[in-house]
């Protein structure tokens, strides 16, 4: 495969805001080059004033003019000086990262699902294959502040929550469970117990199942080897080799 | 007279002072769309062992207190797979690439040694003394005045090329080790190598890195390393590779001030991919304002005035 050039980019934020109805954040930048060429589960590096390392932040959306879009939490040091920068600061990016989701020319079917901040690439899924692939999203987090507006979300999600404060009460996969699912491509993204029984969900079905990473991560460019995970065909570097991987490859670390 | 950032050192000129410090910059082909090679000197590649090494299990890199905490374990494919698939491509670099060795004994530095041979396109070899993050080798061996001086004047005598010893910087005097190396007859020494440290995740109770301990790098540690060179350098004349915590162009400058004749900056390029090139025009910037014509009359400019 040819290696795609990689931008690197000091960039002017554009918005940075809360996600109406919930702790979710927004944050956009201009960067055409990242925004023309990245692809559903593709990462960016983003440089924070005062972070001695760059962060992690999966792709939310992109605009044809430019504009590239994340989703995050504030969680950490990084993020609690992000989410306090205002419009018109500057960040560095570097991307678009990684291998993204792979989709193969017969699929004409897949579920999206997403939890926590992990809704982001499947989002970027959705969108971005919405003429070619008739997508099902299922989105599930702990409460209903951690997930944006259902009037922001595609029509016809389905939402499960830990606590029941918004849609389906219970996880993401028990919601799944209740329904009658034929089996169809899983591209998903979330935290490890999630993947987990999605891949307990899935185990009889032969279709293509991916899961996308999160990992604590130094250059994100293979450089420092900081983000090393053992998958079954050995071991893998998360920042090149993934984010996404296969889900059977991956099962011993979830 | 306008000002030109090259330097020379060992006889060989350098486009500027800043090198890409080993473990930082793969081995050259990742930073090749993003930096200009022939703006900066040169680089240092991931250490080469003897056999491939997967590196430490678990958690490797954190970052905490304005520093980066890494226990890599020295993951590499070995040295038949450099010769074959890295040693290649060095041709292709327009600056000077150093290769950082490391082993288990001083008969493997010098298999390492011998069987790269003495190509033209490598500026020399890079002794790694200090890796943290092995159980054995690496700061074994830079732990101990005698063995830096056995270790090195084996080495001396196997090759044609430059040698830099990596000081390990977590002993009580480094200028004893510096003296060893010296004394081995090094060419010159690597000033220095990341501080051993540990960091504790407090809702787990437990070590954040998977190896425990790890090597603490970035801005926090520029004090300690400027400190190192200067102690050196008061004492004992031999070229200086400063290594440490360099962030900006200023920090490059002091490092000089305090003797180094060459740099390098690691964890700034994990951030910022085009940091040598930044932190290299910004020094060309102070210097040219200040007054100097070349990089060369800093060098060790604040020993005279103590």
């Amino acid at each position: 495969m040819e290696r795609l050039k990689k931008k690197f980019a000091k960039v002017e934020i554009i918005t940075n805001c809360e996600i109406p109805g919930s702790e979710l954040k927004l944050l956009s930048f201009f960067e055409p080059t990242i925004a023309l060429t990245s692809k559903p589960g593709q990462f960016v590096e983003i440089g924070i004033p005062g972070c001695a390392l760059p962060k992690p932040f999966s792709i939310m959306n992109t605009q044809k003019f430019g504009i590239v879009e994340i989703l995050y939490q504030v969680v950490g040091v990084g993020t609690t000086i992000l989410s306090k920068m205002k419009e018109g600061e500057e960040i560095t990016v570097l991307g678009p990262l990684g291998n993204g989701f792979s989709i193969d020319e017969e699929t004409e079917n897949c579920y999206l699902i997403g939890g926590g901040t992990g809704i982001a690439p499947v989002l970027f899924f959705a969108n971005y294959y919405e003429d070619k692939i008739k997508s099902k999203l299922f989105l599930g987090a702990r409460t209903k502040n951690l997930l944006p507006d259902t009037s922001l979300l595609p029509e016809g999600v389905e939402i499960s929550t830990d606590d029941g404060t918004l849609g389906f009460s219970g996880n993401v996969v028990e919601l799944m469970a209740g329904k009658l699912l034929a089996p169809a491509p899983v591209y998903s993204c979330g935290p490890k117990p999630m993947l987990k029984s999605i891949l307990d969900f899935t185990n009889t079905w032969k279709t293509k199942i991916e899961f996308s990473l999160e990992t604590y991560m130094g250059c994100g460019i293979g450089g420092c080897l900081g983000c090393q995970i053992e998958t079954k065909s050995g071991q893998k570097h998360v920042c090149t080799d993934g984010p996404v991987f296969p889900a059977s490859e991956v099962s011993d670390v979830l | 007279m306008s000002f030109s950032p090259a330097i020379t050192f060992l006889d060989k000129e350098y486009s500027s002072p800043i090198l890409g410090a080993s473990g930082t910059f793969g081995n050259g082909d990742i930073y090749k769309d993003l930096l200009n090679y022939s703006k900066i000197g040169g680089f240092v590649t991931k250490a080469v062992t003897a056999q491939p090494r997967a590196g430490n299990p678990g958690q490797r890199i954190f970052e905490t207190s304005g520093g980066v905490l890494n226990s890599i374990g020295l993951e590499n494919d070995g040295l038949a797979n450099f010769i074959e698939q890295k040693l290649p491509e060095f041709e292709k670099y327009d600056c000077h690439i150093w290769v950082n060795v490391s082993g288990n004994s001083p008969e493997e530095y010098i298999n390492i040694i011998e069987t790269i041979g003495e190509h033209d396109f490598i500026a020399g070899f890079e002794i790694n003394v200090s890796c943290p993050n092995v159980a054995h080798g690496g700061m074994r061996f830079g732990a101990s005045a005698d063995q830096v001086r056995s270790l090195t004047s084996r080495i001396r005598v196997r090759t044609n090329k430059p040698i830099t010893i990596k000081l390990n910087p977590n002993v009580i005097d480094i200028v004893e080790i510096a003296k060893a190396a010296k004394d081995g007859k090094a060419h010159a020494i690597t000033v220095s190598n990341t501080f051993l440290g540990m960091e504790i995740d407090v809702h787990k109770k437990q070590p954040v890195l998977g190896n425990v301990t790890g090597g603490y790098s970035g801005k926090p540690i520029f004090p300690l390393a400027l400190r190192c060179v200067w102690q050196i350098r008061k004492e004992i004349d031999i070229p200086i590779i400063g290594c440490g915590g360099i962030t900006s162009g200023l920090d490059g400058i002091k490092m000089l001030m305090a003797g180094a004749s060459l740099l390098q900056v690691g964890t700034s390029t994990l951030k910022n991919p085009r940091a040598l090139e930044d932190i290299s025009n910004e020094m060309s910037d102070w210097a040219e304002k200040n007054g100097y014509s070349s990089f060369s009359e800093i060098i060790g400019v604040a020993q005279k005035n103590d």
